[in-house]
Parts: structure tokens; C-alpha cells; sequence
């Protein structure tokens, strides 16, 4: 049955903070055909099942174990749950395979989420300011005057 | 129309502001005069600085669109989201970039809250820059990763 849009924003909110903030992906929380769209280096990937977003996870914990994330916005109706949040981290393990730099990173992003008829997870879509991230790690220059 | 209804209606003719030939009249009725525009690289203060984007962008951009699918505009009583895809050729130059003549398509998001009568208060918008400036050969970077 499916649940109502404030249960399907809580059943978000559980697994969003359960994956980042522990580093626990709630896999009964995902439908058994979910889908994980995220936009990774200028590209964007679409994939089955929880392997995507816990490499995603699995290589931001390791690069940052303190990791915590902030949902600074919650915008939810019928079958879809909208969050604007921030990470923040230090890392200390390096991001994306650099050396690990010691810097407290903090970077925000959106996630859309499709909830199906039995309140699983159904489609996740990720847009990231990564250009933001890379900044921070000096991987590329801030623009002028910044 | 409900109110739901007619906030999703406000996101939409928001989008088309952005494409070359819509009207920027009337502005005010449906967008505060106070309106923040958020981005993670500019902050616009005002309806004023906000037309003024639309036109810039406009006249940067040929043939900009932003494409936006009615199911994913998810809105509420006093804000609402809409994810998009920003599609059109730089002809001019663009914050400091010079004109590529690229074709750039870039996805992003982007999030509305309200007033009490409706109006567009704030909008916070969360584009793939890393994207954008690679499809502008603006990125420069410092090793490959």
C-alpha cells in the first residue's frame, strides 16, 4: 500500500541518514527493481539496484568516516521526496583516489526520489556541486576573484 | 485552481522567462519584488536583478531551454522543486568565459519557496557546474583524478 507523502519523506529521511551518517544502507528500504541516477564527472549514470549508491557512499565514508549530512530542505508530494542537503567532512582518507588532504570539505546537492506503491525506494536522482568539492580540494582553481 | 496547482503553473512560466521570446511583463505579479536568487556562484537580490538574468542568459545562450518534465515539478502549498535540463549554444561571453559557440546541456535543480499570496520569494539552484564549465572548456585542472 502506498504510503502517505509525509511517511514516504520519513522513510527517506531514514535512509539517507542511516546511509551517510553510518555508513548502513538500509537495503529493505529499496525496491527490488530502484534505479540510482546520479551525475558522476560530467556524466550521468543510471543504474540497478544499491551497488551505485553504495560505491558512492562506500567511497566517501572511507575518504571521510566523520562524515554527517544535513538535510536543509524537505519538499515532498504524491510519490516524490525532494531534500537539499550538505555533506560535511575531513578528509582524511582522499577523495576520489587523491591524496587525502586533512580539510574539513563540505559540499551540498539535491536528491529527487520516486517512492513506489509498497513505500520503497523506486528511482534516486543526484545532482552534486562537485565542481564545488574539487575546489575545496584544490584540484581546481577557484574562479577569479573568489 | 488550487493553490498547489497554481504554484506548479508559477515554476513553469518561470522556466519560460529563460527562452528568447517570452514576455518579462507583469513580472510582479507573480514573482516578489524582494526575490532571492541563489546559486552556488551568485547570490541576485531583487526582481530587477533577476529579469536582468533572464536576459543575459537569454542573449548568452541561443535557443536556451530549460526542459522541464511536469512529473518532476513536485510542489507544495509553499515551495516547491523542479528538475531540469538546461540545453542552448554560448555565443557571447559568459561570466568571463569567452564565447565557445558549444552546445551545452546541463541537468540541475531547482527550489522555490513562496509568499503567502503565491509570489516567487526565493529560488536556490543547484546545477552540475562541473559539467558546465567542462562543456565550456573552462576547467582547468590541475591533475587528472
Amino acid at each position: 500500500m502506498a504510503l502517505s507523502p509525509v511517511e514516504n519523506n520519513e522513510v527517506c529521511l531514514t535512509f539517507f541518514h542511516s546511509a551517510w551518517n553510518t555508513g548502513v544502507v538500509l537495503e529493505d528500504l529499496l525496491a527490488s527493481d530502484a534505479i540510482d541516477h546520479s551525475f558522476v564527472g560530467g556524466k550521468t549514470k543510471s543504474e540497478p539496484g544499491s551497488e551505485s549508491f553504495k560505491q558512492i557512499v562506500g567511497m566517501f565514508r572511507h575518504a571521510m568516516p566523520d562524515i554527517q549530512i544535513t538535510i536543509l530542505d524537505e519538499i515532498f508530494a504524491a510519490d516524490k521526496v525532494v531534500h537539499r542537503w550538505s555533506l560535511t567532512g575531513t578528509d582524511t582518507g582522499g577523495v576520489m583516489g587523491m591524496p587525502a588532504s586533512g580539510k574539513s570539505l563540505t559540499f551540498t546537492g539535491t536528491t529527487t526520489v520516486r517512492m513506489n506503491d509498497e513505500g520503497k525506494i523506486a528511482e534516486r536522482w543526484a545532482n552534486v556541486d562537485e565542481l564545488g568539492l574539487l575546489q575545496q580540494l584544490g584540484v581546481v582553481p577557484p574562479p577569479p576573484g573568489a | 485552481m488550487n493553490r498547489i496547482e497554481q504554484n506548479k503553473i508559477t515554476i513553469i512560466r518561470f522556466f519560460e522567462c529563460f527562452t528568447h521570446d517570452a514576455s518579462l511583463e507583469f513580472q510582479e505579479n507573480w514573482i516578489h519584488e524582494d526575490v532571492q536568487f541563489i546559486l552556488s556562484f551568485a547570490h541576485l537580490s531583487g526582481l530587477t536583478q533577476v529579469k536582468n538574468l533572464f536576459l543575459k542568459e537569454r542573449s548568452v545562450f541561443e535557443n536556451l531551454n530549460y526542459n522541464l518534465v511536469q512529473s518532476n515539478i513536485v510542489v507544495e502549498e509553499f515551495s516547491g522543486a523542479a528538475f531540469w535540463n538546461m540545453t542552448g549554444k554560448q555565443v557571447y561571453s559568459w561570466n568571463g568565459i569567452p564565447a565557445t559557440f558549444n552546445e551545452v546541456n546541463v541537468p540541475g535543480a531547482s527550489l522555490f519557496s513562496f509568499d503567502d499570496n503565491g509570489k516567487i520569494k526565493e529560488v536556490r539552484i543547484q546545477i552540475d557546474m562541473f559539467s558546465f564549465m567542462t562543456q565550456l572548456n573552462a576547467i582547468k585542472k590541475l591533475y587528472d583524478f
